[in-house]
């Protein structure tokens, strides 16, 4: 790595520090002089070399005229502060609601995005650090929703990092933008890590498992919808919710209960566990198992369904996270 | 990471054509027909290309145009450092580039060369209408500008254009004080100036025919605008050039060391006796491509690069090929050379080819012998010209023995072949004697001490050295036509075909109509302030600062900048205090933010991104005894809100909002 780079990273690096120290969590933001940042961009930076073309024509052909355009350009380019500055201020920024997802999938955050009046504001580029951007168009007054996908890299309540909001719009010779550190609900479940080994292994170990014969008159739960099955047995609520298509699995409660053991997980780090022990919720989710959960401290009774699924996987989740949110480290 | 925004949108696209098109149209007299027959291709090329009827060009052809149009511009031009070939070159390869413009920046190159070669042609033309011509390139360019920004899936729209539009108007009083401000350096080094231009106004040889010519005109020839009131019009004899060689047919300046050359300017100082008080003038001249300017006798100017020569007369060390501003003074009444000529001057004042004009030699010397008094003959000679000439746009046609013919034959002439005749004469008689040109008179603006002269005042005289007097200023033309020197030459020969014979459109040729008459004079004002206030600024900026200013200091330019952006930022201004004062609200969500607001104060606040209804669901669930009422009015807002099908009554709204009342949850 030669000097430079490194100067260069170096200065990145303060660069990051000094925005997330400015940067706090936030529930809410609105969009004025204080949080803009505002600087020429790369076409601004032409644009200031044209003016300097212009500057040197004029002087050496002592035309006045051209002095007029060459300082109507300038001009241009300082007003052009003013306005590209009003692409983003008077915005008011809100997350509406998150998705909760496995770690290393990508998060739909919807956010809220409301101005008092109706103003054109083209080309809001939004982005969460290592996502993916998306492009937008504010036109009507009152609120827009706008879905953006933020990348999670650990476990926990949901932390996308920093959103970058910039405009260049109208001249594209500045570029706006801010950071907003938004705080969800929605929490980055584990990993799953397929553990179908131990799992074999524990078949015979006297713990129930279901008949599995569909027909039965008592409800199991749910299982993904195979093409072939029976209509009757569609969960059409959950279809309806948007939650995908599945199928209502009937059964005989023989003793199906199994319990997703911390304790059987011994000699691994704590994410290691948490990652198979969510593929193992995963796994009795989708045979329609009633299953229970234990952690260190905690106790899931056994049970089944959505919610129960959720409630599993989120407990996964925010083990060993207290409520504000001190982050679990990486997976190493 | 690629952004998203890299691609060009279809609005871009079609104004970055637009403004190459309109700067092509601005350059057209400029570029040889070959670059803006390529150019127009090349956009022909993209429209249909992005119809999809062609499709981008292989690159062998690309490079075929690109060396191609390299090789045609060395063959058109000598040398490739000039204005036009670069000129040339940089419209060439816009065209060129719009072939493979795909992206945003490519697109940013294209309207910055736009800015750039739309304001090269104020290098060629400085008039107002061709700089208003400039301004909406520009204005089409920054169209553009903002175009290439706008989201993709746009299609054509005009609305880029009042962004644009907006942007440029509050971008104006910054502009302004930009350049009152800014200093002007002077050039860095010289650039050859565009080649086209022609030298115009009196030329440095006279032949009888020559000012007949001008006569066509209505061009400007230059400007004055006196610091006092404006001499008597029979005293504005503009003079510019001194003839004292004549060949026969024509006159031609004196060669002492090379014409206009300042020499002997110091020495020359002695031999004129300046008498009065100096009135002074600033002189604006248009572009000639000549050295020598026009001014009253005589005259003196402490401008740098301005000096004046022996026959009293100012000559510029560079050639005037911009509008230009002189501050000049001249004494109308003066003796120059009174005390004698050097005996070569003498002898050279009196030269003429031998055997020209033998019958006009012969008349001179009987009539010399006849009448030794120089001031009697003059006036004898003049009289002749008074009796038995006609003073006509269109005189016939003279031989080679052009004096001859024209005093004793056809009589008929203009102002060159009364005062080239009369020079001969004078000199034929023995006496010392030069034809002068110039202008004579001019338009007199009634309010503004100021005078326009046109080509058509173009004019000849003579000059008579007589001992004592020195030069003495005759004008055989006011012999035969006084009232040329007392009127215009429009109002003299108003109906003559000769007349304005190359402007046949010409305003002044409708002056007789009030109406007409006021527009020339404004127009000739709002000229002369283009050219004394914009073109020529420079020359003033720091007279005018002070005059601004009081005083030029740092502080004070700020606060110019700060009153400039306050300026530009009123409007802006005045709309922001406006909208914090009342933001309209729909009056239906009002009644629904306070039904909302009366619900949070009950300690039940209606959630972020909540429909409505889904509240009143909510309030349901968890307050049931105000189940009817919130489910009444969220029903109710909705159809007043969305439905048209429902009458617009918000009366019934406001009034269940009004008596709504939720009381705190008490647990």
């Amino acid at each position: 790595m030669n000097p430079l780079s490194a100067v260069r990273q170096a200065l990145r690096r303060r660069y990051r520090q000094w925005i997330d120290r400015r940067t706090q969590p936030e529930s809410e933001c609105y969009l004025n002089h204080r949080r803009l940042y505002i600087l020429p961009s790369k076409a601004g930076f032409g644009f200031l070399a044209l003016v300097g073309a212009l500057w040197w024509l004029a002087t050496n052909f002592e035309n006045n005229l051209i002095f007029m355009l060459c300082f109507l350009l300038l001009a241009l380019f300082v007003v052009s502060i003013h306005f590209t500055h009003g692409t983003l201020s008077g915005l008011r920024i809100k997350p509406v609601r998150a998705q909760s997802v496995f770690k290393g999938d990508a998060a739909a955050v919807e956010l809220s995005f409301s101005q008092v009046r109706a103003r054109c504001r083209e080309q809001v580029l939004l982005r969460f650090a290592g996502g993916e951007p998306l492009m937008v168009t504010l036109e009507k007054a009152g609120d827009t929703f706008v879905t953006v996908l933020a990348p999670t890299t650990r476990r926990g309540f949901l932390d996308p990092g920093l959103l970058t909001v910039e405009s260049v719009y109208p001249a594209g010779l500045l570029r706006v933008w801010t950071y907003i550190h938004f705080r969800f609900d929605a929490a980055v479940y584990p990993a799953p890590l397929s553990d179908r080994a131990r799992t074999s292994d524990r078949r015979g170990s006297g713990e129930g498992h279901y008949s599995g014969t569909s027909g039965s008159e008592d409800y199991v739960g749910l299982k993904t919808f195979e093409a072939g099955e029976s209509l009757r047995h569609v969960a059409w609520k959950q279809y309806a919710r948007e939650q995908g298509l599945w199928s209502k699995q009937y059964g005989d409660p023989v003793d199906s209960r199994v319990w997703v053991d911390w304790d059987e997980y011994a000699g691994m780090d704590t994410e290691q566990r948490l990652s198979r022990m969510t593929w193992q919720v995963c796994e009795c989710d989708a045979a329609g198992k009633v299953y229970g959960l234990r952690l260190p401290g905690t106790e899931l009774l056994p049970n089944q369904g959505l919610a129960h699924r959720q409630s599993a996987l989120r407990r996964l989740a925010l083990f060993g996270i207290d409520d504000e949110g001190g982050a679990a480290d990486e997976t190493p | 990471m690629k952004r998203p925004d890299w691609q060009l949108s279809r609005n871009g696209l079609f104004w970055v054509l637009f403004a190459f098109a309109a700067v092509i149209l601005l350059h057209l007299d400029h570029l040889p027909p070959w670059v803006t027959a390529l150019a127009g291709l090349c956009i022909l090329w993209r429209v249909l290309e992005y119809r999809g009827r062609v499709s981008f060009p292989p690159w062998p052809l690309k490079a075929v145009l690109v060396i191609g149009s390299v090789a045609g511009l060395t063959l058109v031009y000598p040398s490739l450092l000039g204005l036009e070939p670069m000129l040339s070159m940089l419209i060439a390869g816009f065209g060129l580039k719009l072939l493979e413009m795909h992206h945003k920046r490519d697109a940013f190159a294209l309207v910055y060369l736009a800015f750039f070669t739309a304001a090269v042609d104020c290098i060629f033309t400085q008039e107002i209408p061709n700089f208003i011509l400039v301004l909406v390139t520009f204005v089409i360019a920054a169209t553009a500008l903002v175009s290439i920004n706008q989201s993709k899936s746009r299609g054509f729209s005009m609305s880029p254009s009042y962004t644009a539009l907006k942007m440029m108007a509050t971008a104006i009083p910054l502009m302004l004080a930009l350049f009152l401000v800014v200093p002007r350096l002077g050039a860095f080094w010289s650039i050859p100036m565009p080649k086209n231009q022609a030298q115009t106004g009196v030329g440095d040889t006279l032949s009888p025919g020559d000012i007949s010519s001008l006569v066509g005109s209505d061009k400007l020839a230059f400007r004055v605008r006196f610091d006092g009131d404006v001499p008597a019009r029979e005293r504005l004899y503009w003079r510019g050039l001194v003839f004292s060689q004549f060949d026969g047919r024509e006159w031609r300046q004196a060669d002492f060391y090379g014409p206009d050359q300042p020499i002997l300017s110091r020495g020359s100082d002695e031999s004129i006796v300046r008498l009065g008080e100096p009135i002074s003038y600033s002189l604006t001249m248009e572009p000639t491509n000549r050295r020598w300017l026009f001014a009253l006798s005589t005259p003196t100017s402490s401008e740098p690069g301005i000096q004046r020569i022996r026959d009293s007369r100012l000559v510029s060390v560079d050639r005037i090929e911009q509008r230009q501003n002189f501050t000049i003074r001249s004494w109308l009444d003066y003796r120059l050379e009174p005390e004698g000529l050097h005996p070569y001057r003498e002898e050279m004042e009196r030269h003429l080819p031998p055997g020209s004009n033998p019958e006009t030699m012969r008349v001179a010397r009987k009539w010399a012998s006849e009448t030794p008094d120089v001031e009697a003959l003059i006036a004898r000679v003049l009289q002749l010209f008074n009796r038995s000439f006609i003073y006509t746009l269109e005189p016939p046609l003279l031989g080679t023995h052009a004096v001859d013919e024209f005093l004793w034959e056809t009589r008929r002439g203009f102002c060159g072949h009364f005062a080239g005749s009369f020079a001969f004469f004078m000199r034929a008689a023995g006496y010392p004697a030069r034809v002068v040109g110039g202008y004579l008179g001019g338009e007199v603006h009634p309010s503004e001490n100021f005078v326009t002269v046109r080509q058509y005042d173009a004019h000849a005289w003579a000059e008579v050295w007589i001992a004592e007097k020195g030069w003495v200023r005759i004008d055989p033309t006011a012999a035969v036509a006084p009232e040329r020197i007392e009127m215009s030459l429009a109002d003299l020969f108003d109906n003559e075909d000769g007349f304005l014979a190359d402007s046949p459109l010409s305003l002044i040729r409708f002056r007789d109509f009030e109406f007409v008459n006021w527009i020339v004079l404004q127009r000739d004002y709002l000229d002369y302030a283009w050219a004394t206030w914009v073109l020529g600024y420079d020359q003033r900026q720091a007279e005018f600062l002070k005059r601004l200013l009081g005083q030029v200091s740092m502080f004070r330019l700020i606060l110019l900048f700060l009153v400039a952006a306050g300026i530009s930022l009123l409007p802006y201004l005045v709309k922001w205090l406006i909208i914090r004062q009342r933001v309209k609200l729909d009056p239906r969500d009002a009644m629904i933010q306070i039904f909302c607001a009366k619900m949070a104060r009950a300690g039940m606040p209606r959630r972020t991104g909540e429909g409505i209804f889904d509240f009143a669901c909510r309030i349901a669930a968890e307050r049931p005894q105000l189940e009817n009422e919130a489910m009444a009015i969220a029903t109710t807002y909705i159809n007043q809100r969305y439905d048209k099908r429902f009458p617009q009554q918000i009366n019934e709204l406001r009034r269940m909002v009004r008596r709504f009342n939720a009381p705190k949850r008490f647990e």
